[in-house]
């Protein structure tokens, strides 16, 4: 129950997610807006100390998906885990 | 008995280059000109075309020149990451044909080409040193043209009372455009009395050759008493204004990057001191000084602008 019940409120952002900023508004940009310096921080962080193609690779397609995508994802997780989890009847 | 002191600019009669040897120089510069046609190919084949140019001693830096390959493989641009080995990834930036845009509170707008600027401004060699916000150092031998030599061309209006630089941004052959929530075009700016000053220089080449891609080429700019991230690279527009530019870094990371960002050792980054630097190249470790040795060209500007934000 309490696995469904995080997979809906991770849904329940993505939705609000999806109506406050549109469909297309990369997550990035949401992570920008809430806080620019630690974006930039992160991509120092990878390009210098680890490598650059992990975040042309990885981490700009990522954070270039729509913002509501990461929460679904994620909700979807939790919705997978309850229902591989045995019943307790 | 009266003691002379010199001034930072002046040097010894034995060094002064000999007579022969300067309008030989003039000689190549216009063996220069006559090759830049051949530009484009050299360019494409990943090779630079020569730009000699006189040097002027005037702005003798007091170190050694950093060595080319130093300074053409460790580089900030950040429209290619923010890591220092963008080189490679830089030269697919094309180079040509390449104009610049000079409007805004101008009376008369125009766009230069490339071509047009490496033929008709007054280019000669300048020995900067170029101080990183990152606490780092080079030396480098640019070749240019003083900015008040081009907004002589267009006339800035009376009320002009900031110039606005403007980096290239080519989503195809830059990757860090992909990062689509940064505010591009790279903007960056000084105030029409920092542009007017003599120090303020457009750069088209480096180490007697025309700029590397990598280096902000083909056009840049470079005012050596500030951090580096003030000097835009691979310029397309410069608009002169009355009202002040937010530039990139500022609207990124206000509380670490401002308008001003003189070089002051004794003003700490936030995360770091700025008291000294890294020299690329030995990697020795050497004192940062205020206006990065500038200040008898520069400190008046300042005078009176005591409530700014000079030194970030």
């Amino acid at each position: 129950m309490v696995l469904k019940t995080v997979a809906l409120l991770f849904f329940a952002s993505a939705l609000m997610l999806a109506l406050t900023l549109g469909a297309w508004w990369p997550l990035g940009a949401l992570l920008f807006r809430i806080n620019p310096a630690a974006l930039n921080s992160l991509q120092a962080g990878v390009q210098r100390y680890l490598f650059p193609e992990l975040w042309d690779g990885l981490f700009v397609p990522l954070l270039n998906t729509p913002a509501w995508v990461l929460p679904a994802l994620i909700g979807a997780c939790f919705l997978l885990a309850a229902s591989l989890r045995p019943g307790r009847g | 008995m009266p003691i002379r002191i010199p001034r930072g600019w002046e040097i010894p009669e034995s060094r002064v280059t000999p007579e022969h040897l300067v309008f030989g120089r003039r000689k190549a510069i216009g063996l220069g000109a006559a090759i830049f046609g051949a530009a484009p190919a050299a360019l494409a084949q990943g090779t630079l075309a020569p730009l000699p140019a006189m040097r002027n001693t005037r702005y003798a830096p007091g170190r050694d020149i950093t060595a080319e390959r130093e300074a053409t493989t460790f580089n900030n641009f950040y429209e290619f990451g923010s890591h220092k080995t963008i080189s490679r990834e830089a030269q697919r930036l094309p180079q040509r044909p390449w104009t610049v845009k000079v409007e805004g509170m101008v009376e008369t707008p125009r766009e230069f080409g490339i071509e047009d600027l490496l033929t008709t401004m007054p280019l000669e060699e300048r020995v900067y040193r170029l101080r990183c916000v990152e606490a780092w150092s080079m030396v480098v031998p640019w070749t240019g043209f003083p900015l008040s030599a081009l907004l002589g061309v267009v006339k800035p209006l009376a009320s002009a009372r900031y110039v606005v630089f403007e980096t290239a941004a080519i989503p195809s052959v830059m990757p860090g455009l992909r990062q689509s929530w940064y505010p591009w075009p790279y903007i960056e700016g000084c105030t029409i009395a920092e542009a007017a000053n003599e120090l303020s220089f457009m750069v088209v080449g480096a180490y007697g050759k025309q700029l590397a891609p990598q280096n902000g080429g083909p056009i840049r700019f470079h005012q050596p008493w500030k951090y580096g991230f003030k000097a835009g690279k691979s310029l397309v527009r410069i608009t002169l204004t009355d009202r002040r530019p937010v530039s990139f870094w500022e609207r990124i990371q206000p509380q670490e990057y401002g308008f001003w960002a003189n070089v002051n050792p004794e003003v700490s980054h936030p995360r770091w001191s700025q008291a000294s630097e890294r020299v690329i190249g030995t990697n020795e470790r050497i004192p940062t000084r205020l206006f990065n040795g500038y200040g008898d060209f520069v400190a008046d500007l300042y005078t009176g602008l005591g409530n700014e934000r000079l030194w970030a």
